[in-house]
């Protein structure tokens, strides 16, 4: 879903998952840097920096690249966390996880939630050098990778996936 | 290791490709034993399917023996002779909990491709399009299985391989198709297509009751399988002024109490909406020949099942008054095989099942692109190919 939100000039994209298992531990998931590196790999590059500030770098088709460092504005446990950018300058960037009781045991319901400032020209064009994927599905790939782990542990992944390929002598054709 | 793999649309090869590892703590490798052809192939070697990529491994149909273990894999060991379902299950979502295996959420690693087209999404398959996961199939040496505790399922000393090797895809799918039908006594369900899942759907409805199964097919040597190895009647629809008359008349009137659709995108057919249908699909206009499908809907009891187990993609002129004017139920999905293999290796042991008449032609597997022929264009009788991959050791 793409909107843009009232109180922001921000464009907004947001997508949810139902995931098996209580908020508390979810939380803990995305509030570990080195778990939220694991679920935004190939997509965006975390690392973290000083004083629990983190350097965002996401790369778009064509190999464009856009960085920006982020500091966690929103912390409540079993509730929501929040990374923001912090530089008026740079490209504006906001990535968002909330967490609710899913009805009926079916554990919680994870809503992801980014905003970014559009850039200029024809939107289609300009977003594909900011995204290698469209903003939204980018988010589904996110979110499944995030209930797998949460309910199995693992996230299921084609390294080392043999091929008749060159990249297949690689780990990471795609994970 | 060798490999059979996709190089483009009616191109495949088989070639030397990298041995799978073990990636994540639960994965399995297999050395591959057995492994076979399905029309479900057809669909992205004929070009029908998108996201395939060049030097793809195919198949998704097959067993073998464990090689190595992840570290948390608990049951499964080293040296266990397996069959695999052709779906990727992690036995844990709410899917895999409530038996609706092929619906697993946490093993398609690609869900960005396949989730804009079908409006959510399936487990992993192995060997398959890119959106329905992209995992290196089983027609090579070996083949990774994720989550091998859950996907592994030990054939017992009694049943042979190639007896097993069809308890991976079309012997699983065949009874869900009938278990879809609630079959009740005196029963008569139709089943169109006499391949391997229409005959192991056939087999299944006996199994879970039927009075009778009625088989539809146009191929002689298949309409005699579904006779000699399974009891069915059938018919030949080439050899038939309508199908459905035919239907109503060896079931008083009434029609089929159930209806199985084993055919898929690419049915043959007669008649002006098969000559329809094969115009819009040779233009790409329309994915899907659905003679197989309106006649089932059209032939099928008042208040009665229908069963889809055809795989089809997007379809024009579907009746859907038809079904909701006859009060139909219908239950379609891809095989949730983990709800089924434990009770088909136990009939296979107990001697009421034995799918390996399937097996029409064996051969090594560099032989394979000569097996797809041989399946694809029905030669020499062939309903499905079984490749016998090399038996080396996997290489460190």
């Amino acid at each position: 879903m793409k909107t843009k939100p009232e109180d922001s000039p921000l464009t907004e994209v947001r997508r949810s998952i139902t995931i098996g298992r209580p908020a508390h531990e979810l939380y803990g998931i995305w509030r570990d840097p080195q778990n939220l590196a694991t679920l935004l790999r190939g997509l965006v590059e975390v690392t973290p920096t000083a004083m629990g500030r983190t350097h965002w770098v996401m790369r778009g088709q064509l190999g464009t690249m856009t960085a920006w460092d982020a500091a966690l504005v929103l912390d409540i446990p079993s509730e929501a966390i929040a990374w923001s950018s912090i530089e008026d300058q740079g490209p504006q960037r906001e990535l968002i996880i909330r967490f609710a009781p899913a009805p009926a045991n079916q554990g919680t319901e994870a809503i992801l939630v980014f905003r970014f400032d559009p850039p200029g020209g024809v939107i289609g064009e300009a977003l594909s050098k900011l995204f290698s994927i469209a903003p939204d599905l980018m988010l589904v790939k996110v979110l499944h990778r995030f209930k797998a782990f949460a309910e199995t542990g693992e996230m299921p992944t084609l390294q080392w996936n043999p091929s008749h390929r060159a990249e297949s002598e690689q780990p990471g054709e795609q994970t | 290791m060798r490999a059979l793999c996709w190089n483009g649309v009616n191109d495949l090869r088989v070639e030397t490709v990298p041995d799978p590892k073990l990636v994540n703590p639960n994965d399995v490798i297999l050395s591959v034993r057995l492994s076979t052809t399905c029309g479900s192939d057809l669909h992205f070697i004929d070009g029908y399917i998108p996201t395939m990529r060049e030097g793809d491994v195919i198949g998704h149909e097959f067993m073998g023996v464990v090689e190595e273990v992840g570290p948390g894999v608990k049951k499964v060991k080293r040296g266990d002779r397996v069959v695999v379902p052709s779906f990727i299950c992690c036995g844990t979502c709410v899917y895999c909990a409530t038996g609706k295996w092929s619906l697993c959420d946490n093993t398609n690693p690609n869900v960005e491709m396949q989730e804009p087209l079908l409006g959510g999404t399936t487990a992993g398959i192995y060997g398959y399009t890119h959106a329905f996961g992209g995992y290196a199939g089983s027609h090579a040496d070996y083949v990774r299985v994720p989550f091998g505790d859950v996907d592994c399922f030990t054939v017992p000393d009694g049943v042979r391989d190639e007896q097993a090797l069809f308890l991976s895809d079309a012997g699983p799918t065949g009874f869900m198709g009938a278990d879809f039908c609630n079959i009740q006594p005196g029963q008569v369900v139709a089943v169109w297509g006499c391949g391997a899942v229409g005959l192991m759907a056939q087999k299944s409805a006996f199994l879970l009751g039927a009075e009778r199964v009625i088989a539809i097919d146009r191929l002689p040597e298949r309409l005699a399988m579904a006779r000699e190895h399974v009891g069915s009647q059938t018919i030949n629809y080439e050899e038939v002024d309508s199908v459905v008359e035919l239907l109503k008349e060896l079931t008083g009137g009434r029609g089929p109490d159930a209806c199985i659709d084993a055919v898929g995108m690419e049915a043959h057919g007669t008649g002006i909406g098969a000559a329809y249908d094969r115009m819009k699909q040779a233009v790409r206009l329309e994915s899907d020949r659905g003679t197989a499908l309106r006649e089932a809907i059209m032939a099928c009891r008042k208040g009665g099942v229908l069963s889809i187990l055809g795989v089809y993609g997007l379809m024009d002129k579907f009746p859907v008054g038809v079904l909701m004017n006859k009060g139909i139920t219908v239950r379609t999905a891809q095989q949730h095989g983990q709800s089924y293999v434990p009770r088909l290796l136990e009939l296979t042991a107990a001697g009421k099942l034995d799918a390996s008449f399937l097996a029409t032609h064996r051969m090594p597997l560099e032989e394979g692109v000569r097996g797809y022929d041989l399946f694809k264009h029905k030669k020499e009788g062939c309903l499905r190919s079984v490749f016998e991959p090399g038996r080396s050791t996997l290489a460190s």
